[in-house]
Formats: C-alpha cells, sequence, structure tokens
C-alpha cells in the first residue's frame, strides 16, 4: 500500500518576519551612482565565482577571465606544485597584458611587448637585458589575487581584506561539497547578456510566484492542486547567503522524451554514487549573485556579472561527473540543458521588461511577498553592505 | 545507400537538416526549420529513439561507425526537437528569438 501523500504547507510569514515587510526602494534596480557603491562594496569585497578545477586539470593550465564590471582581466594557473592561482593577467614591466587566448596550457607566459616571461606560479622567470632594470625579479612577480575553492568551483576576492573562503560560506561549503559539481570533470554551459539589473535578472530564479504564468508548459510539473505556485518546502538563511528545499511534486513523472533522457541518466549517477545525495533537492544562494541547483540529474548554477547599473551577463553550467559513458548518458546530458534552456529563454523578456518599468521612474517602491523572501534577503544584505562600506569611506 | 545503421533508413530524408555537429548549431536547427518540418522530424524519431538508443548504446562511443555517428547526431537533434514539439508547440517560434541569445558554449556532446 502506498503511503499517503503528505498536503503541502506553505512557508508562513512568521519564518521570515525578520528580514521585514517593507516596500523596497525602486532605485537600487536602476540608478548608476548605487550601482557604483555596490561594485566596490558588494563585488569588489565578495568571493566571486569564477570558474572550476576541471579547467585547469594539470600543471600549466590556465584559463583567462574578463571581470568587465572592474576592467579586470585574470589568469587562473595550475602551478607545477599543483596549487591554483589567481594573477592580473598584466605584465609588471609596463603593464601589457599577457594573454589573448581564453584558456591552453603552458609552462611559461611571455609578455609579447619585451619578452618578460612569467612562470605557472606567477613568478618572474626571465626578461632581456633585466640587470638594466637595477630591480630583484623577486620583486617583479605577476600581481596575485585571493583564490580559493569549495566543492571543485574557484572563487576570487578582488579586494585586499579575503576572509577564508570556508568561514565566508557560513555553514554552506559542507553542503556544497556533497553535490556533483565538487567531483565534475565536465560540464555544459550557455552564457547570455540581458538589458537589466543584476538583482533584477537574479531574483527571477529566486521565486517560484512567476512559474505558472511565464512557464505554463516548461515549468508545468513545478505546481499541484495543493501548491500551484510550486513554493518551497522551506528556506534557511545563512548570513549574507541562503537557500531553499524544493518542493516535488508528487503527481508529476517525466513523460516522452524527458522520461527516456532521465532514465538514460540513472546508470551513470548510480554508478557515481550522487542519487541518495542529502541536499539533491536544495537550492544554494551564494552573495551576491551565484546560485546552484543541487539536483544530482540536472546539477546547475547560474552566476550573474553586472556590467552596468541596467546590464548584466549571465553564466550557466551544468555539472557532470565523468565524459559521456554511452549514446544514452550523451543525450540524456543534451536534453538537460535543452531543459534548463528552454525555461530560462521563456524568462528573459519579462526580466527586460521589468528593467525597462523600474528604469522608467514610475516606481518609487516595489515589493515582495512571504514567499519572494529570497529576493527581500538579498537587497536587505545589498543594502547593509553598502551601508557599511560607505560608512567606512565616508560616502 | 543509406547515412544510417541498418533498421533506421527511414530517417534518411532527416539527414541534411537534422545531423548536425554541434549543440549550438542543433539549437540554431530547431530555431530555423518551420514548425511543420519540427514535426516532421518528431513523427519520424519519435517510434525510434528508443530503439537507436539501444543499437547505440551497444557499441561504445569510441567505435561508432560514421552510420552510427550520424544516428547519434539525429537522436541529439531529438533532444531538442522533442521538447519544441511535444510541449511548447506553436509557443516555441516566439521563444526562438530569446533561446538564440542563449549561445551554448560547451556540451560534452562536443568534446569528443
Amino acid at each position: 500500500m502506498n503511503a499517503p501523500i503528505p498536503k503541502f504547507t506553505p512557508v508562513g510569514p512568521d519564518a521570515v518576519a525578520h528580514l521585514g515587510t517593507a516596500p523596497i526602494p525602486a532605485r537600487y534596480y536602476a540608478d548608476a551612482d548605487w550601482f557604483a557603491a555596490e561594485r566596490e562594496a558588494v563585488f569588489r569585497r565578495s568571493w566571486l565565482y569564477i570558474g572550476h578545477v576541471c579547467e585547469l586539470p594539470e600543471p600549466g593550465s590556465f584559463i583567462r577571465r574578463e571581470l568587465e564590471l572592474f576592467g579586470v582581466s585574470l589568469l587562473i594557473m595550475r602551478g607545477k606544485d599543483g596549487q591554483i592561482r589567481a594573477f592580473h593577467n598584466v605584465c609588471t614591466h609596463r603593464g601589457t597584458q599577457l594573454v589573448e587566448e581564453a584558456q591552453g596550457k603552458r609552462a611559461t607566459f611571455s609578455c609579447p611587448y619585451h619578452m618578460w616571461t612569467y612562470g605557472a606560479d606567477g613568478a618572474l622567470v626571465s626578461a632581456p637585458d633585466f640587470e638594466a632594470f637595477g630591480l630583484d625579479k623577486k620583486d617583479c612577480a605577476l600581481k596575485s589575487v585571493a583564490l580559493d575553492v569549495c566543492a571543485g568551483m574557484i572563487f576570487v576576492w578582488l579586494a585586499a581584506d579575503a576572509p577564508p573562503l570556508r568561514n565566508w560560506l557560513n555553514g554552506l561549503a559542507e553542503p556544497l561539497e556533497t553535490l556533483p559539481v565538487a567531483r565534475a570533470t565536465h560540464f555544459h554551459e550557455y552564457v547570455y547578456e540581458i538589458n537589466a539589473n543584476w538583482k533584477l535578472t537574479y531574483d527571477n530564479f529566486q521565486e517560484n510566484y512567476h512559474l505558472r504564468f511565464i512557464h505554463p508548459k516548461t515549468g508545468k510539473a513545478a505546481g499541484g492542486p495543493d501548491n500551484p505556485f510550486g513554493y518551497p518546502l522551506e528556506y534557511a538563511f545563512h548570513g549574507r547567503h541562503r537557500k531553499q528545499r524544493i518542493w516535488s511534486n508528487p503527481e508529476a513523472r517525466p513523460q516522452g522524451a524527458q522520461g527516456l533522457a532521465f532514465a538514460k541518466l540513472m546508470p551513470g549517477a548510480a554508478e557515481a554514487d550522487i542519487l541518495n545525495t542529502p541536499y539533491g533537492r536544495h537550492y544554494f544562494a551564494l552573495f551576491p549573485s551565484f546560485f546552484m541547483l543541487g539536483t544530482p540529474l540536472q546539477n546547475f548554477m547560474h552566476v550573474v556579472y553586472p556590467l552596468s547599473a541596467t546590464r548584466s551577463r549571465g553564466v550557466i553550467r551544468i555539472y557532470w561527473i565523468g565524459a559521456d559513458r554511452s549514446a544514452g548518458e550523451r543525450f540524456g546530458r543534451e536534453s538537460v540543458l535543452t531543459m534548463v534552456r528552454d525555461i530560462h529563454a521563456e524568462d528573459i523578456s519579462v526580466i527586460e521588461a521589468g528593467q525597462r518599468g523600474l528604469s522608467s521612474g514610475a516606481l518609487e517602491h516595489i515589493h515582495f511577498q512571504t514567499n519572494e523572501a529570497l529576493c527581500r534577503h538579498l537587497i536587505n544584505g545589498v543594502v547593509e553592505q553598502v551601508e557599511a562600506w560607505q560608512a567606512r569611506v565616508g560616502g | 545507400m543509406s547515412a544510417l545503421p541498418e533498421g533506421f533508413v527511414t530517417l534518411d530524408p532527416y539527414v541534411a537538416d537534422w545531423a548536425v555537429a554541434s549543440a549550438d548549431a542543433r539549437d540554431a536547427a530547431r530555431s530555423k526549420q518551420p514548425i511543420a518540418a519540427r514535426q516532421a522530424f518528431h513523427a519520424a524519431m519519435e517510434p525510434l529513439i528508443a530503439s537507436a538508443l539501444d543499437h547505440l548504446d551497444a557499441i561504445p562511443l569510441s567505435a561508432h561507425s560514421p552510420a552510427d555517428h550520424t544516428l547519434m547526431l539525429l537522436a541529439l537533434s531529438y533532444a531538442h526537437i522533442a521538447p519544441s514539439v511535444a510541449v511548447l508547440g506553436a509557443d516555441d517560434d516566439r521563444h526562438a528569438i530569446y533561446r538564440r541569445r542563449l549561445p551554448i558554449t560547451r556540451a560534452t556532446a562536443d568534446e569528443n
């Protein structure tokens, strides 16, 4: 006999009352001065996702990453000692950018201008006629950037005062390390640019209130008779970060090609022992603009990088353990990519419509309800961090 | 002569449009092809996809013949077309412009 299906109980207002209920000033989502403060207070002083260790498989492997918000180009490299380090992609002689390739493998990195040459640990190895400078090579290493790794994910901190990543994650490091991403060797990726503020873009993925209206077909399985909005079961807050436990519609069973895709993914997932992980139904949101779904067959992350007050770039990756082992697994993985991206494509126009409305100046405030608590938690954290920074610098 | 393994020759008419070499190109084909072409491909693939994957699963990926590889590419295009036809239907055309703003920059099927 089947056990009765427990009735869905929504999160009540008391559970998130500590976040407040006041309207939120609309200018936070469009104002250029506020955005400039966020750049310094939030993005320069947070651990920012920049890549995954599987992109640096061997000593000498490197990736170049641009952080347009700061006009910064970074080289992330694995040294001969296996250590991963981050450096500004800038020759210490006269500032020329060292590397144009997005990724590759090299033992040394030579500046094209005057051939100053660096090792994969950032040290200056050689420079023509170096004696003429009267400098010490040890003072001419590439400028390093704080880097740390959690669950295979590489994070950088641009300011000088980086706290240990593990402390900063405020209890989320251990759950993240149980997810497939921690052992990932491959990933799907798609990218996009959008005419919208980073928070407006990111908030779209922090609430399910919109699902039944924007995703009536692709998101149909997310809701059910006693949970028509597909709201989560639980919210939890970890300092600036947050998570939610996703509700599973007991009536929903993947059909057709989707069902076949998941069936083809199951043997590989069982072999990798990821089907019964403790956080397989959790959504993790790391301050300021990273989130990851722990779902073992759709372990995807989404990072929103601000470009301006009203323009952002997103990177989505779906992580996999091992190369495609069979045709069926290859089909299943491509199907998952299609499912995630189809839903996302439906969000673009409504996010940009939101930005046009907010940029028009028509509204003084916007509003978040109980089940938009994660959006409220984000803006609360942003405002606290900006105001604390302004108090420190006298802004 | 068929471009496909024995048992799948009825899919030959779809090879030119749908045996596409990368994930992003498969999505582009989805966006480019009119709904009638998507429906026709879906109708041809749907009854064969399970047996096609069974056939391909019996052979290591590295040992696929050219005909097997072509069948694999058709199966991967079906991964894009099944939701287009069976889930989104006519709405798919409206979303195509936004989907193309999400270019696929990496996919495991493209790597080997």
